[in-house]
């Protein structure tokens, strides 16, 4: 099978020529596939949707396989030092602090046919986490996932230009990054950059309800408060945090891609937006299925 | 028993660990909860340290570690994220764990991360909050009634309105505007709600983060002044002091320019 446009290798450009541009009139743009969002309801949205084929990467503290709500995980890795270099290699799927097989549990239950992939990143509790973040956020964007789930940030702002690129290139890649809002007056990203999808916490119990945030930067409210979650050891507990918000934005992502394979960023971007709680009740939609 | 009897007199360090004291009683107070603390997060080990407790364990767990990585403290440490865990007491394996390494058994931990120039140096944890209890008595109500989940179009304009006003849009502001539409109230009457007690752990750990690092600087100095210290050490510690682009105190760069010609 051929790379889709969006995925293949770029080729290199130079400043002066007109190397972004396309003779459209004596040239043809290739052709690609595409979906169109003429009416966009939560039914067309990702109704009778499971996910199945999109495939979604946990970045956190690792997943915990086999636990009920979990299931099988496709492959699971973990950022390790080897001397000065961080590497990413395929470890055993558990999870020693119990946040990561939380997320991917929420992803399930909503999007049951997902393929997970977990990358530990959170590895041995010190500060300075942010380059194993980094190196496990570049893997996975080159590993071309659908969807990468960031229940986590990093303050430090030297982070911050590589993070930038590598949302950006995940956005071109049609990779999305839904990442978790912060909920302390602390900067952090790369939950607030514009190329990735930032959930915080509403407080109802529906786990299909989620809002759009009309004050960005945090665009979406999912629930957040109260979430029963997978927790190691095949337990579930009660968890509040924004942590546990976004692994619901992912999966309702999963279940419109599931849907709708052609989606670019911005579609699905847009589809939630049309689709939130609170933009298709006050357009008075007949399709809105709460 | 005083609040401070556990504190040695003589300690060096005695109104910086008040302030962090003082900090955690607040905290313990404001939840009404069994116990608050404050972990250090050790810069060479990311191991986590009692630096403060309040309530169970206040006599004896100070100092004691924790491995890196490990529990709710562990990952709020490495991740930056604040979160709630309820229901966590209820597994033998758990309840096993956790007595043996501090003597008591939480049903509920609330964690946040200290944070101070762009790091993690420490956990505020909150356990058994008094509203956890409430919750836990409403989430049994709901699911033993009938109409599952919230009804959506009212609950939806409650929220997004109180939600839009909170300027950064942040689950803590969203929050702390009330517990929402009609959606959840049930059984919660006066309760703040799980979002408001995230917001106002934040904030308590934002102090928590001052009265750490204000700790932290005073044992940086006690060390800097021991006359068994090795100058070469100083040296370096002045060096990972000296961040690349913040400004230094004038009068520190002529106590140094002053330290260099002496050492000649």
């Amino acid at each position: 099978m051929t790379e889709p446009p969006w995925r293949r290798e770029r080729r290199a450009h130079f400043p002066g020529l007109p190397a972004w541009s396309a003779a459209t009139s004596r040239l043809a743009l290739e052709s690609f596939g595409i979906t169109r969002q003429e009416q966009v309801t939560r039914e067309w949205a990702w109704g009778g949707g499971d996910g199945a084929g999109v495939r979604v990467c946990v970045l956190d503290t690792g997943v915990e396989a086999g636990h009920p709500r979990v299931g099988r995980l496709e492959r699971s890795l973990v950022v390790a030092r080897d001397g000065d270099e961080l590497t990413v290699t395929d470890c055993e799927p558990v999870d020693p602090a119990g946040h990561g097989t939380a997320c991917a549990g929420v992803i399930r239950s909503i999007a049951p046919a997902v393929r997970l992939t977990s990358v530990r990143v959170l590895t041995d509790g010190r500060t300075g986490s942010g380059a194993a973040l980094l190196a496990g956020l570049r893997w996975a964007v080159d590993e071309g996932f659908d969807l990468i789930n960031l229940s986590l940030s990093t303050t430090r702002s030297e982070f911050l230009p590589a993070l930038h690129e590598l949302a950006d290139r995940a956005y071109f890649r049609r990779c999305l990054l839904v990442a978790a809002a912060h909920n302390m007056p602390v900067l952090s990203f790369p939950w607030a950059f514009s190329s990735v999808i930032s959930v915080a916490s509403h407080d109802e119990r529906d786990p299909m309800t989620y809002y759009y945030n009309p004050a960005p930067p945090a665009e979406f409210y999912a629930r957040g408060v109260r979430v029963p979650v997978a927790w190691p050891g095949g337990r579930i507990i009660r968890s509040s945090g924004n942590s546990f918000a976004a692994p619901h934005i992912t999966g309702i992502c999963a279940r419109i891609l599931g849907k709708h394979p052609m989606m670019t960023p911005f579609q699905l971007k847009a589809v939630l937006y049309l689709a939130a709680s609170n933009v298709v009740a006050r357009n008075g939609d007949p399709y809105v299925a709460v | 028993m005083s609040l401070y009897d556990h504190l040695p007199a003589d300690d060096g360090e005695i109104t910086e660990r008040r302030l962090l004291q003082s900090i955690v009683e607040v905290a313990r107070h404001v939840f009404d909860s069994a116990a608050a603390s404050v972990f250090l997060v050790d810069p060479d080990t990311g191991e986590l340290v009692f630096e403060a407790v309040s309530g169970e364990g206040e006599g004896h767990l100070l100092g004691t570690r924790f491995p890196p990585g490990t529990g709710i403290a562990g990952w709020v440490a490495a991740s930056g994220q604040p979160m709630i865990a309820d229901d966590v007491g209820v597994t033998p394996q758990f309840a096993h764990d956790a007595a043996e390494s501090t003597g008591y058994v939480p049903n509920s931990i609330m964690a946040a991360p200290l944070i101070r120039h762009e790091r993690c140096i420490g956990v505020l944890e909150v356990l058994d909050r008094a509203g956890a209890a409430a919750s836990a008595r409403a989430d049994g109500a709901h699911e033993a009634s009938s109409s599952g989940h919230s009804n959506g179009s009212s609950g939806a304009n409650g929220t997004s309105g109180s939600g839009g006003s909170g300027g950064t849009g942040t689950a803590g502001s969203n929050g702390s505007n009330g517990s929402g539409g009609g959606t959840v109230g049930d059984g919660l009457a006066g309760r703040r709600g799980e979002l408001a007690d995230v917001h106002l752990l934040g904030l308590i750990a934002t102090q928590a983060a001052y009265g750490l690092e204000l700790l932290l600087r005073l044992r940086d100095v006690n060390a800097s002044l021991s006359p068994a210290g090795d100058v070469h050490e100083l040296l370096q510690r002045i060096s990972d002091r000296v961040h690349p682009g913040t400004s230094t105190h004038p009068q520190a760069l002529k106590l140094l320019a002053v330290a260099e010609e002496l050492l000649h």
